[in-house]
């Protein structure tokens, strides 16, 4: 009787093997996600290259204001006093007046360094993105203006609306360590 | 019956008052409510809203008032200084810019490379130049190029054999530039004994062409009231029956000047105060009479060659950044192009009235036919050029594009010709390649990398099969002959 008692019947070595294959699976699973989580993470970003400055980015990214702004490589800018990207085409003169600024709104400061040369800086904080400048400054110069997602404004979506909006399939994940992809001399 | 009337009357009377109040009172509520509504939003905007106006004014960058217009004594306070370099016995001549009948295209009978050998046409010769685009003309076996010397701070009009490259004379004189695009960006004029030059601070020189010894100069600039280009001059200077022939903008529209004295023959009036762009004069017949055809900033003047006299002119075609030369399509057809979005123009001369009427013929966008940097090239009736999008495209002159050479073929701001029946283009990393010039198909015959650095966009000179081509930095001789 005390013989039988100890003995597995066939029913309770596949419950508790049922019950043991469970547990290794939750367990397995929790591990991968575990090791996925300690390994590297992704984030969007712009591909310069790519982008032909749509304009989409200021119209799609879910934030009010769109984290996508116009960010320049200073090495690769001629400092021309006739700047493509802060200009319109045919300005009526060579300064700040409104009527003669590319940017909607202003958020391009010129500053005067030394004859000829003047130098271009975005202020973020104006900037949402447009890309006027962007196609400007590509189409008659050296492309030294381009768009990236800014990370300090960025939420992160799972599902990027302006990637899903993006014509050149221009946005891409680059590693968090890496978030930018920036424009040089090619 | 009276007394009915009456009170019939005075209810009608009720009547209408009541009508006048309930009518008064319809509109009372909505008035109200406006009223409310009003006062509500204004509460709204002037306590919860802010709106931050930036007024973007003039003079925000700190440009200062005025600059100085030149600096140094121009062309006559150069000097001269000789090497032992000696010219080539080779007769033919790439005499100035787009070569001697100003269209782009050799009419030496010189078989040109149907295949280029591996690793490339075989290098004459090679030359280090300041970083500009400025390209050479060929004289009596002799090349000469104003270059910029940045050490001495000067401009330097240097001569060299066609031979080996080797310099043979050199005149510099001081100017004070910075790199800006390049410095230098023009071609010489060589002809008559004289070579002309426009320096990138829109000093003219001309010298004689064997000796190097300096005639005279001016600084259009200080002379003329000039406006500087934009990266600097990019006007090439013509000689005509021993005169140069110079579009300076600001007090004269254009002059002419002897070269043997540098006294100035004529000059055109300048009523509108148009200026110089980097465009150069196209010279030209129309109705058994020779013209000089120049886009200035604020439209195009076709200028009588005997006396300057304004024959017509028209501002259809303006853009103060216009680069390309107009080039002559026969018949009176005059063909615009330009960058910066601007696209092209055909327009054909005609007589009316004994006077020369311009007529614009079509426009075309920029994605159809636009020449940003370089000249395009009639040929065989058809016109050849670089579209902004890179490609080489063949066009008809009545604007209808034939071909165009693909994305796999794509040839930037790099310049191009045409000799033996060929298209030589060169593309911004100097890769050379030469396409059959024919209207049916793009036909890419041969191509090969002859040029080591970047911004390869120096117009080209092609003499008895000796290919001059630069880069921003040198200057290369291949021979791309089929000996």
């Amino acid at each position: 009787m005390d013989e039988k008692k100890n003995q597995y019947s066939r029913r309770d070595i596949l419950r508790h093997g049922v019950w043991g294959a469970c547990a290794a699976g939750v367990a397995g699973t929790g591990a991968i996600l575990a090791s996925k989580s300690r390994g590297q993470k992704y984030v969007w970003q712009i591909d310069p290259y790519k982008c032909t400055a749509c304009g989409n980015c200021a119209t799609f990214c879910v934030l009010q204001e769109s984290a996508v702004k116009c960010v320049h490589a200073y090495a690769m800018c001629g400092y021309c006093d006739l700047c493509t990207g802060y200009y319109r085409p045919e300005p009526k003169e060579l300064n700040t007046a409104a009527e003669n600024q590319l940017c909607p709104r202003g958020a391009i400061k010129r500053t005067y360094v030394e004859d000829p040369y003047f130098e271009y800086t975005i202020d973020e904080t104006k900037c949402n993105g447009c890309g006027k400048c962007v196609m400007g400054c590509t189409s008659f110069g050296n492309g030294s203006l381009f768009l990236q997602i800014r990370h300090d404004r960025c939420v992160g979506c799972n599902e990027c609306a302006i990637a899903i909006a993006c014509p050149e399939n221009a946005i891409v994940r680059v590693p968090a360590e890496e978030p930018y992809l920036l424009k040089d001399r090619r | 019956m009276k007394l009915t009337l009456d009170s019939g009357l005075r209810q009608n009377d009720k009547c209408e008052s009541m009508n006048m109040r309930q009518q008064r009172l319809k509109w009372v509520l909505p008035g109200l409510l406006i009223a409310v509504g009003t006062a509500l939003f204004s509460v709204w905007i002037c306590r919860y809203q802010r709106f931050e106006v930036t007024v973007r004014l003039p003079g925000a960058d700190g440009r200062p008032a005025a600059s100085v217009a030149s600096v140094g004594g121009g062309p006559a306070a150069g000097s001269l200084q000789m090497f032992d370099g000696k010219p080539s016995a080779i007769a033919n001549s790439w005499p100035c810019f787009r070569g001697a009948d100003y269209d782009g295209i050799s009419k030496e009978n010189v078989p040109l490379l149907r295949q280029f050998p591996e690793g490339g046409p075989k290098k004459l010769w090679q030359i280090p130049l300041g970083e500009g685009y400025a390209g050479a003309t060929v004289w009596k076996g002799r090349v000469y190029v104003i270059d910029y010397d940045p050490a001495k701070q000067a401009d330097a009009i240097r001569c060299l054999s066609l031979e080996d490259g080797k310099e043979i004379w050199r005149y510099s004189y001081p100017v004070k530039i910075k790199r800006n695009h390049g410095m230098s960006r023009t071609t010489p004029a060589a002809a008559d004994g004289f070579v002309v030059t426009m320096g990138p601070k829109c000093h003219v020189c001309c010298l004689n062409a064997e000796t190097g010894q300096f005639i005279w100069g001016m600084d259009l600039v200080r002379e003329y009231g000039t406006q500087e280009p934009l990266w600097y001059a990019g006007q090439c200077p013509r000689i005509e029956n021993g005169r140069a022939i110079i579009a300076p903008g600001g007090k004269a529209l254009m002059i002419a000047v002897e070269c043997a004295t540098g006294k100035v023959v004529w000059q055109t009036e300048n009523p509108d105060g148009w200026q110089m762009t980097h465009s150069s004069i196209l010279p030209m017949n129309f109705a058994g009479k020779r013209m000089y055809v120049y886009c200035a900033s604020g439209g195009v003047v076709g200028v009588d060659a005997e006396n300057g006299r304004i024959l017509w002119k028209t501002d259809q075609w303006k853009l103060k950044t216009n680069v390309p030369t107009p080039v002559d399509c026969g018949d009176g057809k005059i063909f615009f192009s330009a960058g910066y979005n601007k696209g092209s123009m055909m327009l054909q001369l005609k007589q009316a009235g004994g006077e020369i009427v311009p007529q614009v013929l079509f426009t075309l966008k920029a994605n159809v036919f636009g020449a940003d940097q370089q000249t395009p090239v009639f040929y065989q009736g058809y016109i050849y050029g670089v579209r902004p999008d890179k490609r080489l495209v063949c066009m008809d002159t009545n604007g209808k594009i034939l071909w165009n050479s693909g994305e796999a073929n794509t040839y930037g701001l790099g310049p191009y010709m045409v000799a033996d029946g060929k298209i030589i283009v060169l593309n911004d990393e100097g890769v050379l390649s030469f396409i059959q010039a024919k209207s049916d198909a793009f036909d890419l015959i041969t191509q090969t990398k002859v040029l080591e650095g970047h911004e390869s966009w120096g117009p080209m000179a092609l003499v008895s099969g000796r290919l001059i081509v630069r880069d921003l930095t040198n200057m290369v001789c291949v021979d791309v002959a089929q000996r």
